[in-house]
């Protein structure tokens, strides 16, 4: 989270992540720099029209808000979000582009960011299978 | 995480009106289906079968979605790393 200077998340996204037990539910509470924003029904459907890509509300929600704030970096996980940001205009990332961030720039050290990594495959609901992660920490180890 | 887990899966019985031990049984069964498209999808990434093998046994669906989940964490370690 120290990656980024300010983190905002819609209301949606807070909601289905701060969930008891859920993974990532005591760092986003927890977290200084985040913000939660709500986003307007018209807003989102503005957005919305803009895309070609059915999404679920937080995700929607999220881009509502990139779209609002003009942010550089828009954060998902999701693969249509990712595409629907894109169309958008705006640079995207995930959960490994944020963990790699974190190491080159020494706020974990590798066996925490390989850690990290693994976590995606074997706690995150993600879909990324065990050798993709491999290629993760293969090209890390290089760095 | 286990508590959230036991408590699902107390959920599903109570909404399926089954008993625990079929629920588990089921998400067994799945499970392993699911590591098994899993270990051809990792067959195929690297390089072991090819794409036509590939989605002879697991469906396009499933090898595009491994191809396109493969490319962005791929553009992710970049831009974290380099960018």
């Amino acid at each position: 989270m120290k990656v980024f200077t300010k983190i905002y998340i819609p209301e949606r996204v807070y909601e289905e992540v701060c969930v008891e037990g859920m993974p990532g539910e005591r760092e986003v509470r927890s977290t200084e720099n985040i913000e939660v924003l709500s986003v307007s029904k018209e807003e989102i459907e503005k957005v919305s029209n803009k895309i070609d890509l059915k999404l679920d509300d937080g995700e929607l929600q999220a881009l509502t808000l990139c779209n609002r704030l003009k942010v550089e970096i828009f954060l998902t996980d999701d693969l249509d979000a990712r595409d629907a940001g894109k169309q958008l205009g705006f640079e995207v990332h995930g959960s490994v582009g944020v963990i790699a961030r974190a190491y080159r720039e020494g706020s974990i050290d590798l066996k925490r960011t390989k850690r990290a990594l693994e976590d995606l495959y074997s706690i995150s609901k993600l879909f990324v299978t065990k050798a993709i992660i491999e290629d993760a920490i293969k090209e890390l180890e290089m760095f | 995480m286990e508590d959230v887990v036991l408590r699902e899966l107390e959920t599903l019985a109570k909404e399926r009106k089954e008993d625990v031990a079929t629920i588990i049984a089921n998400a067994v069964k799945i499970g392993i289906e699911k590591i098994r498209q899993e270990t051809i999808l990792e067959r195929y990434l690297k390089k072991l079968i090819t794409r036509e093998e590939a989605i002879k046994l697991v469906g396009t669906e499933l090898v595009k979605l491994a191809e396109r989940q493969r490319d962005a964490v791929l553009e992710d370690v970049e831009w974290g790393l380099h960018g």
